[in-house]
């Protein structure tokens, strides 16, 4: 095997370790801290109604008989019944996972776009307006909750100056708020490391070189720099998807009513669902591990001197 | 040399003026917020939990309608916005001080461990970690909150599981680097016992950024609680939170703005101070930064 495939099939396996664990995490919170039947049952439920939930759970089974279970069923793309919905959990969540796309795919395209020209500029002129829109861009995504800035957007947008719909899924034009809520944030931290990273290489002696040969400022860009400060900007991008795919999203997607997996999320814990609850932390891990290899992927093509 | 200086001078986002106003601030905000948590029944003008229909969506005093006796208005039961502000404080300081211990102190020592014992040990601590830090932490809380009844000490235990993590990561690296120091490792030469050589030659140097990293975290944490509570799987009723407090105004910001406006504006303001505090610790506390922050000076005036 050469190199590349034995870099593939390594982080194949960390993924796969990853994804163990997150599945021993789940199992150990559901089941062994928090006991299920007491959670799906109502209060006045017989003692005979409880026995009968905990062995269609296997919950009279040892516990390591139960992991293994747990582990099959879960590879399987079997994750039970909702309580909620009264059909299979993997169907709700092939419901709702286009909407989460289309949400967290706007969201970052928007944030990438604003924070390339925003670093860019900020990088070039310190100090100048564009450095200063960036600084400020930063300390909102440091330091405004996620849910106020959305409320604050439809405030402005749609309350007052009645351009755009406050929530709902929908036309195009429902998706504009939610993603500008999801990419302000992350367009403020992504500026901040494309500012950092280019300074760093427009200080690098063969910026200057380039200079000195008469080199023009498009190419200078696009040939050397750009291509030097993508590892950390990629890096840092993939690390925002998946905090929006994990996290963000399930906060948006509640202020906007976006019907996506977050708010299936929050819908699941509200009707004590939490079949549904533990099959999407299941389904994000398994999305997180998959973009992570795919960075890594990318890393390898871009900058060959990256080892596992 | 003066290349140096001048691209270390443009790293550098704010001049220094702007860095002390910036720690003012920072410093004014955190003792005002402990201050308000401590004495909030003597502060609040008003009873932040009766409800008074009567009151309703009064707007805050600079507002037509506003008055004097409501300062910053009431919300959607007649309760007075201010006082359920300064309740509020109580749970963002408990949350983010006992989160910080907590995460804090087992960060700590598993850094601590990891780096001082090394070898397998240390492989597979930060092994764990990384698999956990690679985890986003809002689904993991969410489940831990969904299997245990959702409530302050809830709250602070599923954010504690998700953040010790970088305590660990920090307290490592700085132990691994302090052993390498000559003093350290004349004293482990000497023959000094391990716990000597841990508390009495390498803890000293956790001190500093230990503390800059506690006061970010803190931040952080200010932020989660609130989203948790936002999102109706932290505080309860009719206990207080900030972020308590912009959920249930949400069904009114149509018509009565300053409800979900003001209590968002005690995170942001508070998260934000916190952050200048972190920040300025930063420099302050950290002997080298000191040093580089006169060679600037210096460099500066003979430029």
């Amino acid at each position: 095997m050469n190199e590349l495939s034995w870099f593939v099939v390594r982080r194949l396996f960390q993924g796969l370790v990853v994804v163990l664990t997150v599945t021993a995490i789940v199992f150990v919170v559901t089941r062994l801290i928090g006991d299920p039947v007491a959670i799906m049952l109502p209060l006045d439920a017989t003692e005979a109604q409880r026995e009968t939930l905990r062995r269609a759970l296997g919950l009279d089974q040892p516990v390591y008989l139960q992991f293994i279970d747990f582990l099959r069923s879960l590879f399987a793309l079997d994750f039970g019944e909702s309580y909620w919905q009264h059909r299979p959990n993997i169907d709700i969540i092939r419901e709702r996972l286009p909407a989460t796309f289309q949400l967290v795919g706007a969201g970052m395209l928007l944030a990438v776009v604003l924070a390339l020209p925003l670093g860019t500029v900020a990088a070039m002129y310190p100090g100048r307006l564009p450095d200063r829109i960036t600084s400020a861009l930063s300390l909102v995504g440091l330091s405004v909750p996620l849910f106020w800035l959305g409320l604050i957007l439809i405030y402005v947008f749609a309350a007052q100056l009645r351009i755009l719909p406050s929530s709902g899924p929908g036309t195009f034009v429902h998706l504009v708020l939610p993603a500008v809520t999801l990419a302000l944030p992350s367009a403020g931290r992504l500026a901040m490391l494309v500012r950092s990273s280019l300074i760093d290489e427009l200080n690098a002696p063969y910026v200057k070189t380039a200079v000195a040969k008469g080199l023009p400022l498009w190419r200078i860009l696009g040939v050397h720099t750009y291509v030097n400060a993508a590892v950390p900007t990629l890096t840092m991008i993939g690390w925002e998807v998946t905090r929006s795919l994990a996290g963000h999203t399930i906060i948006v997607e509640t202020v906007f009513a976006w019907p996506g997996l977050g708010l299936a999320a929050i819908q699941a814990i509200q009707r004590e669902d939490l079949l549904l609850l533990q099959a999407i932390v299941f389904v994000v891990a398994l999305m997180v591990v998959v973009i992570n290899l795919a960075l890594d992927l990318v890393y390898k093509f871009i900058d060959p001197r990256i080892s596992v | 040399m003066v290349a140096e200086v001048a691209s270390s001078a443009v790293k550098m986002r704010q001049p220094a003026w702007w860095r002390d106003y910036a720690a003012v601030f920072g410093i004014a905000v955190v003792v005002l917020l402990i201050l308000l948590a401590v004495f909030a029944p003597y502060i609040a003008p008003h009873d932040p939990v009766i409800p008074s229909l009567r009151l309703r969506l009064k707007p805050p005093v600079w507002m037509d309608g506003g008055s004097w006796t409501y300062v910053l208005g009431t919300d959607h039961l007649g309760r007075d916005i201010l006082s359920r502000i300064i309740h509020g404080s109580r749970a963002s300081l408990i949350a983010g001080v006992s989160v910080v211990a907590i995460a804090g102190s087992f960060g700590t020592i598993v850094g601590l461990i990891s780096g001082f014992v090394g070898g397998r040990v240390d492989t597979l601590m930060m092994r764990w970690v990384d698999v956990h830090i690679a985890f986003p932490g809002l689904l993991i809380s969410l489940l831990i909150i969904a299997v245990l009844k959702p409530s302050l000490g809830t709250v602070v235990i599923a954010l504690s599981i998700n953040g010790w993590m970088v305590f660990a990561r920090l307290v490592r690296s700085i132990v691994l680097s302090a052993r390498q120091l000559p003093y350290v490792e004349a004293a482990e030469v000497i023959g000094c016992k391990p716990v000597r050589t841990i508390f009495r030659h390498i803890l000293p140097n956790l001190a500093a950024p230990l503390l800059t990293l506690a006061v970010l975290e803190f931040a952080r944490i200010v932020l989660a609680e609130a989203a948790l509570s936002f999102l109706g799987v932290g505080i309860q009723p009719p206990a207080m939170s900030w972020g308590l407090d912009v959920a249930s105004g949400r069904n009114y910001l149509f018509n009565a703005w300053w409800v979900v406006t003001l209590p968002g504006l005690a995170i942001t303001i508070t998260v934000l101070g916190v952050n200048f505090l972190a920040g300025w610790l930063r420099v302050v506390v950290d002997p080298y930064e000191g040093e580089k922050r006169f060679a600037r000076a210096v460099a500066n005036r003979e430029g």
